[in-house]
């Protein structure tokens, strides 16, 4: 009979002290933190001003550039783990209100803000279960190939005008290119669990998201016809001065381009619809089954900070960047809004559509939507052929279709609005009688 | 200085791995050696200013040919660890090309007086636009249809053997 | 242990060649007793050729509990509970089926305010299975959201079976003789209520899944069951009437005063795809939710008053005989073979399991399917383990 013999991890050196401090000074030290949370948080703060201070002061001269660039790298950081922590804790709420409960509500008081940092450390300490089978290394590796180019596409992306890290040429390719080694982690991870499972996930992954790359290309090739230019700065440059400067308005190709891109990018994240790689019910978790603890969560990291990165895509090629529709000062907040926004339909497409089989999603890019992008491609540069003043009757109908394109888009706009606006004031009333009446409180 | 010890960085990756290619005996490890290296030679061509070379290095190299070399080592191969070794006959001969083929390189390299060009990091998209469809026109024509060419091969090579039924259909009872 | 297994489970390999070596690698996959999408512990056995699945054999008897030999030991009443565990969403119309049969056999009559209550709690009951349906098939789809809407209604439902039987999944409410006691005060106005309540929540799931272009595509055109094939397999319900054949036990053989309501039967017409997919089946499951509101409603307008129940010994002591009793559980027809040697329990209970015979047909519709859509296959036949392995 086969038995299974759990192996006996044994702390030797090192870690057996760290072990040994931890439990024993934690023990006593995390209550200590927590009753005094408040004093040690303006300690932190003092201390980050001191730090900065002197860094400022006796190695800035050394040293400018390279302290510039660490100081950036760790705001990305910073940047990508609050937007991957927000992103989690927004998708639990944004769940449970479509599906018409709450949400996380307990930790930190407030509708649960809390809990993806309580997440994160029942992670942190669980334990670090590798399959006996697995490759090793290979398996060891794989979360860190899904996580790092995710975010190293936030490298050449742009905030703002001076708010970027490397202000490249090919900006614009570069973060696709990023985006588009993600697919070896995920398909290195259902390798390496060594289980038929994971391992049709990460087939399936791998030939969803390579497909989806080219029809998610076209369409930002489409607007990039439209600008000449592949310099992110200079495509979000181009859309100052207000809603209809956006580049979505500007021909109807690159209206229907940005929805395209934003179903590819979909495919491309492995999200509802297309999360097939994920399919929770009929993989369990597809490539990442056998990964628990910390690896988990970095896979899980990975796509949400993805899910930013190609939403920031599509805000700042389609939807004007860090300017404002209404005319005033351009800033990061409006793309870090206008991302948010995009990262939210997400979720709300993710909670309301089912999930497409495999060959319905190959047969969609190869049969639909990659002739259909291929089309908006070639419309695009015509457009741009036709649209310059040795045409003029063309460049009129042009002006018109451009400021229709961008009063539809207001309308679309006020639709969502009244939508919100409808089921929030008649939000007793469409809940039906029977939950008024016997609620708690009614 | 700091251009010289990221040369170095890349380049050393980049031996590395392409070593590990030829010492590893598992295809899948090989597989990804060869990504790393690819990765590692992107990284020369931004360090070069060929900045548009070297995204494309990354989109098409790895995340398309790279990709499909790991799906057909991943798809095709019987065991978890699939193991080549050459025999004695074949590690000869592999010695006696690979021996002269090197010695060839680093004679080329070595015999020629290499001149530092400048490195013009100017807009290389646009460049490289302007002159595939300008002076190197008729190239870049022959390789889209050389492409095409390829596609048409892989879809006839691809194609199913036997008529495929209808996935779904079921025709009257059948006993089991 | 290779050979062990194989020993155990002789028809695990695919009856015909080995694959040669020039051959892609058959897989086969164990969709295991533990899975999301295998409603209760099935184990499926697939042999798949990449996506495609060659062959599905389903195992089962994980959740065996030897129901029938239990009813040899214990008396008539106190099987009465083992009922409710077989199809643990159904547990009224599972407690009805066994009741008609010993009253059957018994001669018990039964007054007619019993009647009308256990046609109320056996239509809710089937709502809310159906929901559950609904909403796991939803799930499997990946459709988060109408699981969570349907467990809502079947929260209300659970609330009125809770007042009035005291428990919210087995209630062993129907009892040999008529029902175990009257109704609570207020009862028939929240039942109104929740059906005024849940009308308009099944255009709701028509408009998030029903009509749902992305659950068509995965849904229509999958699993075809011909009527006949159906009919030869034993499948009976929702498997049955949505290949088309309008067979329904409460039309055909009706019992309990169901020749006195009005309501319809819907059959599958092959609206998105070929007659008896599982779009079809999984559409007539919403069409009986609303027949069943429609019955329940009548019933509660007919309810008269009266003893909820006959007067019948403690223990029950039926004459020799035996006796087969259907009734139309949601997800099928549901029998007992009582066979009484004039004891205090039975002799022999023999229990056909609707899931049982509906599960019989998944070995044929599966080959020639993609791996997803044997998820789509087992949400939309609607199986209960409990009612399989009994």
């Amino acid at each position: 009979m086969y038995t299974y013999e759990r192996p006996k991890v044994e702390y030797k050196g090192l870690s057996l002290t760290i072990v040994r401090l931890a439990t024993k000074w934690g023990a006593i030290g995390i209550p200590l933190l927590l009753r005094f949370a408040w004093g040690v948080f303006f300690a932190a703060v003092v201390a980050v001003v001191a730090f900065v201070w002197i860094v400022g002061r006796f190695i800035n001269p050394l040293l400018p550039w390279f302290i510039r660039d660490v100081v950036v790298v760790v705001g990305l950081l910073a940047f990508v783990c609050i937007v991957a922590i927000i992103g989690i804790w927004g998708e639990r709420k944004v769940s449970g209100r479509i599906q018409s409960r709450l949400g996380p509500m307990r930790t930190g008081h407030w509708h649960g803000w809390a809990q993806s940092l309580a997440d994160g450390l029942k992670f942190v300490q669980k334990e670090d279960l590798i399959p006996r089978d697995a490759d090793q290394p290979l398996f060891r590796l794989a979360p860190y190939v899904a996580l790092v180019p995710a975010f190293c596409a936030y490298l050449a992306l742009p905030f703002g005008v001076g708010w970027v890290f490397r202000s490249a040429d090919v900006s614009l390719l570069f973060v696709l290119a990023m985006l588009a080694i993600e697919v070896l982690g995920v398909i290195m991870a259902g390798w390496a669990s060594n289980s038929k499972w994971s391992l049709y996930g990460a087939m399936r992954e791998g030939c969803q998201l390579v497909s989806y790359e080219i029809p998610m290309g076209l369409s930002l090739l489409a607007a990039v016809v439209a600008t000449g230019s592949v310099n992110l700065i200079e495509l979000g440059e181009v859309q100052s001065g207000g809603w209809f400067s956006w580049l979505i308005f500007q021909n109807p190709f690159l209206f229907l381009a940005f929805f395209t891109y934003y179903i590819a990018s979909l495919a491309s994240c492995k999200r509802s619809p297309f999360d097939l790689p994920e399919g929770e019910s009929e993989l369990v978790a597809g490539f990442h089954t056998e990964y628990s603890g910390f690896r988990f969560v970095m896979f899980f990291f990975a796509e949400y900070v993805a899910m930013f990165a190609v939403s920031a895509l599509a805000t700042i090629i389609f939807l004007g960047g860090w300017h404002s529709p209404i005319g005033g000062p351009s800033s990061p907040l409006w793309f870090v809004l206008k991302s948010t926004f995009l990262v939210w339909v997400q979720m709300w497409v993710r909670w309301t559509l089912p999930r497409i089989r495999i060959d319905q999603v190959m047969h969609a890019c190869v049969k639909y939507l990659l002739p259909f992008t291929l089309l908006l491609f070639l419309g695009s540069s015509l457009w741009q052929l036709y649209d310059n003043p040795a045409h003029p009757a063309f460049k009129t109908f042009a002006h018109l279709l451009h400021y229709g394109l961008g009063c539809v888009g207001l309308l679309l706009l006020g639709l969502y609005f009244t939508g919100m606006g409808y089921g929030y004031y008649n939000r007793n009333r469409l809940v039906g009688q029977m939950a008024r009446k016997h609620l708690p409180g009614a | 200085m700091l251009e010289i010890v990221i040369f170095i960085l890349f380049a050393a990756v980049a031996v590395i791995a392409g070593l590990a290619i030829l010492v590893s005996t598992n295809i899948v490890r090989m597989a990804y050696w060869l990504i790393a290296m690819l990765i590692s030679v992107a990284g020369l061509y931004f360090l070069m200013g060929a900045y548009f070379l070297g995204v494309i290095q990354i989109l098409v190299y790895v995340g398309g040919v790279a990709v499909l070399l790991v799906f057909g080592v991943m798809l095709t191969s019987r065991q978890m660890a699939p193991k080549l070794r050459p025999g004695r006959v074949e590690a000869l001969w592999l010695t006696v090309v690979a021996a002269v083929l090197l010695s060839g390189l680093i004679l080329s390299v070595v015999r020629v007086r290499w001149e530092p060009g400048a490195v013009v990091a100017g807009n290389s998209v646009a460049e490289i636009g302007r002159s595939l469809l300008g002076e190197f026109l008729g190239p870049f024509e022959l390789v889209s249809v050389l492409l095409l060419v390829a596609m048409l091969g892989a879809a006839y090579l691809a194609r199913p053997k036997t008529p495929v039924q209808g996935a779904q259909q079921r025709k009257g009872t059948t006993a089991l | 242990m290779k050979e062990i297994e194989l020993q155990c489970q002789p028809d695990l390999l695919y009856d015909g060649e080995i694959p040669s070596d020039v051959r892609t690698e058959e897989l086969m996959l164990n969709m295991g007793p533990q899975h999301p999408s295998t409603h209760g512990v099935l184990r499926v056995v697939l042999q798949t050729d990449g996506e495609l699945v060659l062959k599905a054999t389903p195992y089962i008897g994980y959740l065996h509990r030897c129901a029938e030999k239990i009813a040899e030991k214990v008396t008539y009443r106190q099987f009465t509970p083992y009922t409710d565990r077989l199809d643990y969403l159904a547990a009224m119309n599972n407690n009805l089926g066994f009741a008609l049969a010993v009253e059957k056999l018994g001669g018990i009559e039964v007054p007619p305010r019993a009647d009308y209550l256990r046609v109320i709690f056996a239509e809710l009951n089937r709502i809310g299975s159906h929901l559950m349906a609904t909403g796991s098939y939803g799930l499997d789809m990946g459709a988060f959201t109408p699981l969570v809407y349907c467990f809502r209604e079947r929260e209300w439902i659970m609330d009125l079976f809770e007042s009035a039987s005291g428990a919210r999944l087995t209630y062993s409410y129907i009892t040999i003789g008529g029902v175990r006691e009257d109704l609570p005060d207020g009862w028939v106005q929240r039942c109104r209520e929740f059906l005024d309540y849940f009308e308009p929540k099944i255009t709701e799931y028509n408009n998030l899944l029903s009509y749902n272009h992305i659950f068509i595509n995965r849904t229509g055109n999958v699993g075809v069951c011909p009527a006949d094939l159906a009919v030869a397999y034993g499948g009976t319900g929702p498997c049955l009437r949505g290949s088309g054949l309008a067979w329904d036990l409460r039309k055909a053989t009706p019992y309990c005063r169901y020749n006195e309501f009005d309501f319809d039967i819907p059959v599958g017409r092959g609206q998105n795809g070929a007659v008896g997919d599982c779009w079809d089946r999984y559409f007539v499951r919403i069409l009986e939710m609303v027949q069943s509101v429609r019955i329940v409603r009548q019933a509660l307008d007919k309810l008269t008053d009266g003893p909820v129940q006959t007067k019948v010994p403690r223990i029950v002591k039926l004459p020799a005989g035996e006796v087969y009793y259907e009734v139309e559980n949601p997800r099928g027809q549901l029998g007992f073979h009582l066979v009484s040697d004039g004891g205090t329990s039975a002799y022999r209970l023999k229990i056909r399991g609707p899931s049982f015979c509906n599960l019989s047909v998944l070995p044929v519709l599966a080959p020639n399917c993609l791996l997803a859509d044997i998820s789509a296959l087992l949400g939309s036949i609607d199986i209960v383990m409990g009612e399989v392995d009994r």
